[in-house]
């Protein structure tokens, strides 16, 4: 039932040097985005664990939800543990397309906040 | 001395079920989302009723179980409870209860208790916990203590038990295990969601670290606030049905909310109900310029709490209940109506049994007048002429009497419709037409299980899955239509679908593949579709228990063909199918033609009858396998000797010299060789099989002018007869 | 057409004695049970029912009801005798079960209305190959007479059980049906 998730792209980007808090520019070249699949369900929830494990320690971590169907509160629960486990790092996570059932579910569970969401995100690209 | 109420048991009875079968009806027909009041009261009036008339009688567990729904039903009416599926479902289930305790009763056997407890318990649910979202939510006194200006003494709306700012606190601590029982939180928070305004806090304390957590163990728990004023504990607790075993879940009213516009009117949070008497003065003093009203049968809670707006979407604010004592709610009844009177059954079979004689003895006075000679006799014999007319305009409207419109049976079929369409996951529209078509009591009687079967077939194999039809490009929605009208003399019932239609080739198959037919025989689409009338045949993949096994579609046209009517199949695969009921006006009368044979009379119903004919010697043939057939409209129709049948002697055996009467029935047709035709009249049946038993071929006998008895023809088993015959 | 209603005398208290409408046969007596007599009526022709057991004549117009008419001589595989002007039918009322069914039983003449007591019934002898037994209650002593008593529910009992099994076949013949 999932889709192949879009490869992650590598950018040799500088990461820029910004004040905020949550970036930390310590590996300056690498940085990860992730399509989440259209369905984003308990079912696939290890394999989504797989994945975000490998963006744990990039630099910069874009999660893109524009093709977001459905999700669940495994997955939301799962995406809250990595982005708690990111800012104990010091590190953000940014969210892209998030409007629609993504940031419904998220408001529904109450998990906005500790998802980074609120305020709303940023536009897609 | 007591007065002995036995007598008056049946008309109890017989009310009673009536009464639950219109609110049956009106529970069909309700609008979930826009309940009519007027069926709505239609239902109170009906547990009303019958809770009265049960407690008269002593019939104490009806008249408990019945007050327990009245006083649902009552929150109902008054717009103080919302209309659900739930609640409709729960009203449906009470339906079927009470005609079982009815039945119990009045058999004199013990009602399953059990039963009545746990749905009456149900009910007592829905209503306590009406009544407990609302208990500490009102005071009205303290605002009406002092003159307060008409703007604010808005409108009162009788709602002792609405929580117009009530507040449910939610804590729900899922275990572990619970995504992988199927559960997912947010599917509840969607569901409280729509039942009011949800505020959400999430628990995430037990959230281990992203390495450490198992991605299908679920670690989040929450505390909700739940406002609104439909909602009560028993809507939030069915929203949590599924979790049962897998969290701790904890549900407790809020001190009541300080924050809903409503409130804000009021100078203090309400505490206590007002007694009635105080509440009166006080409304009356106010002389509020709004519609305020009391409802009297609320159980000693009448209340009144200003709302400026609907505090929630099921109460309308603006809407009072009438003041309607409910001791004195009428009951318009069949009962309670003095331009009709009831009459028993067996006194109107006597009257019709009475009547035929009447004919009879009329028929064998016209008889004898005929060897008479003068002019008395002219004048007798115009005499009877007109005793006849007379005889005649008698038994119609004799006949008028027992016939009873055909909704009679149809009523029953929404009910059953919705319950299999919902047993078979099937969208199935129900469409009746011509309920008011009227026939005798005994057909009536005995179409209802055909009918039965015809529609269960439809809904069963007939109309598609939602899914295939779409992929047809049909609407998901199938119709199943009954339509019942006067044709040339007789009643025409017809069930038609819109589904798939009868599907040739596998019955064909089948038809084969069981010896039916021939591997070369050539069938019209008439005689393929006919095919299924054939005892034990089925080409349904699995018999579902929902048409029934034993059951077939030889018994459906046996149990026609007994009332002396007739079925026919019209169907195009794809499209859907219809089943065309031809049924004569009356059990007790056939329209015959009679025939000599022989020194016998026989009587063809003319129903049965196409056409006569004599025949020349070039129509006939003989056909190897077939026997003697003759050619009529292109095709070759067996002759039935019924000399030969019946073991009679002819006056000839010479076809030509003779007339064939051509027939159908059993689906074919035959040509019946007869010695002369007598007369068409309309005859009085009589039973054959009360004192014999049934005769192949003979459907009853009549008595003649002269007093003797005629067999009277079954062209169905006849034919069947003379197939076997033919075929030994 | 001579038509008249046989008395139902008193009914006497338990089945310790009863009373029996007598008729004859041939050379016998036969008796049976009053209370099972609707009427008794003169001959009349009667219209003929297809492949009907040979011993059942017909059926008759009864008041308005259709009921057989069965040659007891026939039946008892006794001599045919012509029916003359004194040929009687008997109309008796059958029970099976819930309901009660009318049967007519030609009769050479009707004799008298006896007392009966039970313990002066006598077991019938086997009767030839004739299983009589099965419709014979016994035999009685009246006036130097002795006199079959039948049960006739079991007589015509078994009469109805095989013309419903030939009418359960659709076809006429006694050969097994081609469905």
């Amino acid at each position: 039932m999932s889709t192949p998730v879009r490869s992650m792209k590598k950018r040799k980007t500088e990461a820029p040097q910004s004040a905020a808090p949550a970036r930390a520019p310590r590996a300056p070249k690498k940085s990860g985005e992730l399509a989440l699949p259209p369905e984003c369900i308990v079912a696939d929830a290890i394999h989504l664990k797989a994945q975000l494990n490998k963006l744990v320690s990039k630099p910069v971590v874009t999660l893109d939800a524009a093709a977001v169907k459905r999700v669940d509160t495994a997955s939301l629960q799962l995406l809250t543990a990595f982005v708690r486990e990111r800012q104990k790092d010091g590190k953000a996570v940014e969210w892209r397309a998030t409007d629609g059932a993504f940031a419904d579910a998220a408001r529904l569970l109450g998990l906005n906040a500790l998802l980074g969401l609120d305020p709303p995100s940023p536009q897609a690209a | 001395m007591a007065i002995d109420l036995t007598q008056f048991h049946d008309a109890f009875f017989e009310e009673s079920f009536e009464a639950l079968d219109s609110m049956e009806a009106a529970l069909l027909k309700l609008d979930i989302g826009a309940p009519e009041p007027e069926l709505v009261n239609t239902i109170f009036r009906v547990a009303h009723s019958i809770k009265g008339g049960s407690a008269t009688f002593g019939f104490s567990e009806i008249a408990s179980f019945t007050h327990s729904l009245e006083t649902l039903l009552d929150e109902l009416r008054g717009n103080r409870m919302q209309v659900t599926f739930e609640i409709s479902d729960l009203l449906l289930k009470s339906v079927d209860v009470m005609r079982e305790m009815l039945r119990a009763v009045q058999a004199k056997q013990t009602i399953d208790a059990q039963r009545v407890a746990d749905l009456q318990f149900d009910l007592e649910l829905m209503i306590v916990n009406r009544a407990a979202a609302s208990a500490p939510a009102f005071t009205a006194p303290a605002v009406f203590a002092e003159p307060t200006p008409p703007v604010a003494a808005v409108v009162a709306v009788v709602e002792p038990a609405a929580p117009s700012v009530a507040k449910w606190l939610i804590s729900f601590r899922p275990y572990p295990e619970l995504f992988a029982r199927g559960n997912d939180p947010l599917r509840m928070m969607r569901e409280l969601n729509e039942l009011g305004e949800l505020r959400v806090h999430v628990k995430d304390a037990a959230l281990p670290a992203f390495a450490e957590l198992d991605p299908q163990s679920c670690y989040l728990a929450w505390d909700m606030e739940l406002s609104g004023g439909a909602v009560d504990e028993a809507a939030i607790r069915t929203v949590f049905d599924w979790t049962e075993g897998d969290c701790d879940l904890d549900i407790k009213l809020a001190a009541p909310s300080r924050h809903s516009p409503a409130s804000e009117l009021l100078s203090a949070a309400p505490a206590d109900l007002p007694p009635d008497d105080e509440l009166d003065a006080l409304l009356a003093a106010n002389n509020a310029a709004t519609h305020i009203a009391v409802s009297a049968a609320a159980p000693a809670q009448a209340t009144a709490a200003p709302v400026a707006q609907a505090a929630a979407p099921a109460a309308t604010p603006l809407h009072g209940v009438k003041s309607d004592a409910p001791a004195k709610a009428e009951v318009h009844g069949p009962g309670g109506d003095l331009s009709s009177i009831r009459v028993s059954v067996e006194k109107i079979d006597e009257l019709m049994n009475t009547v035929g004689e009447l004919v009879i003895t009329q028929a064998m006075l016209s008889q004898l007048s005929r060897s008479l000679e003068g002019p008395a006799a002219e004048k007798f014999r115009s005499g009877l002429a007109q005793l006849e007319r007379n005889m005649r305009e008698l038994q119609e409207s004799v006949m008028r009497v027992r016939m009873l419109p055909i909704s009679f049976v149809f009523s029953r079929f929404p009910r059953m419709s919705r319950d299999l369409a919902q047993r078979l996951g099937k969208h199935i529209d129900l469409k009746l037409t011509g309920e008011n078509t009227e026939l005798d009591k005994t057909v009536l009687e005995k179409i209802g299980d055909p009918l039965v079967h015809l529609v269960r077939n439809s809904i069963d194999h007939g109309i598609e899955s939602p899914e295939v039809r779409t992929a047809a490009g049909k609407s998901p929605t199938g119709t199943v239509q009954l339509d019942a009208c006067h044709r040339g003399g007789n009643i025409a019932v017809e069930v038609s679908d819109d589904g798939g239609g009868l599907d040739k080739d596998r019955i064909l198959a089948k038809a084969r593949s069981r010896g039916m037919i021939g591997p070369n025989d050539v069938l019209s689409d008439e005689q393929i579709h006919d095919l299924i009338f054939l005892p034990g045949f089925s080409t349904a993949e699995k018999t579902t228990d929902v048409s029934g096994r034993g059951v077939g579609m030889d018994v459906v046209r046996r149990n026609i063909t007994e009332l002396g009517g007739k079925i026919e199949i019209r169907s195009e695969r794809g499209v859907g199918s219809r089943f065309i009921i031809t049924l004569p006006l009356t059990l007790a009368i056939v329209d015959g033609q009679s025939v000599a044979v022989g020194t016998e009379t026989y009587i063809v119903p003319l129903i049965s009858i196409v056409e006569s004919l004599q025949l020349k010697a070039g129509n006939i043939s003989r056909l190897s396998g077939r026997g003697e057939v003759f050619s009529f409209r292109g095709d070759y129709l067996p002759i039935v000797r019924l000399h030969e049948l019946f073991g009679v002697e002819p006056r000839t055996r010479n076809l030509q010299e003779g007339l064939v009467v051509i027939a159908e029935g059993d689906g074919r047709r035959v040509g019946l060789f007869v010695d002369d035709l007598l007369g068409q009249q309309q005859v009085v049946i009589k039973s054959l099989e009360t004192n014999y038993g049934h005769v192949p071929g003979v459907s009853g006998a009549t008595i003649l002018g002269d007093g003797s008895v005629a067999l009277i023809l079954d062209l169905s088993g006849l034919i069947r007869a003379a197939s076997m015959r033919a075929a030994a | 057409m001579a038509t008249n209603t046989a008395a139902k005398p008193e009914q006497s208290t338990g089945p310790e004695s009863y009373q029996v409408l007598t008729f004859v046969l041939g050379s016998e007596t036969y008796g049976v049970d009053i209370l099972r007599v609707q009427e008794i009526r003169g001959w009349s022709a009667v219209t003929k029912i297809p492949h009907a057991p040979s011993h059942v004549l017909g059926v008759l117009n009864l008041r308005g009801s259709i009921v057989p008419i069965v040659d007891l001589r026939m039946r008892f595989a006794l001599e045919r005798a012509e029916y003359t002007a004194i040929t009687v039918i008997i109309v008796l009322s059958v029970v099976s079960g819930t309901s009660r069914r009318d049967f007519g039983v030609v009769v050479d003449g009707v004799s008298d209305v006896v007392d009966v007591k039970s313990a002066e019934v006598r077991p019938a002898p086997e009767l030839g190959s004739r299983s009589a037994i099965e419709y014979i209650r016994g035999l009685v002593p009246v006036s130097e007479r002795m006199v079959v008593l039948l049960d006739i529910d079991r007589l015509i009992g078994s009469d109805m059980a095989t013309i419903a099994d030939n009418s359960n076949r659709d076809g006429f013949d006694n050969a097994a049906s081609a469905a």
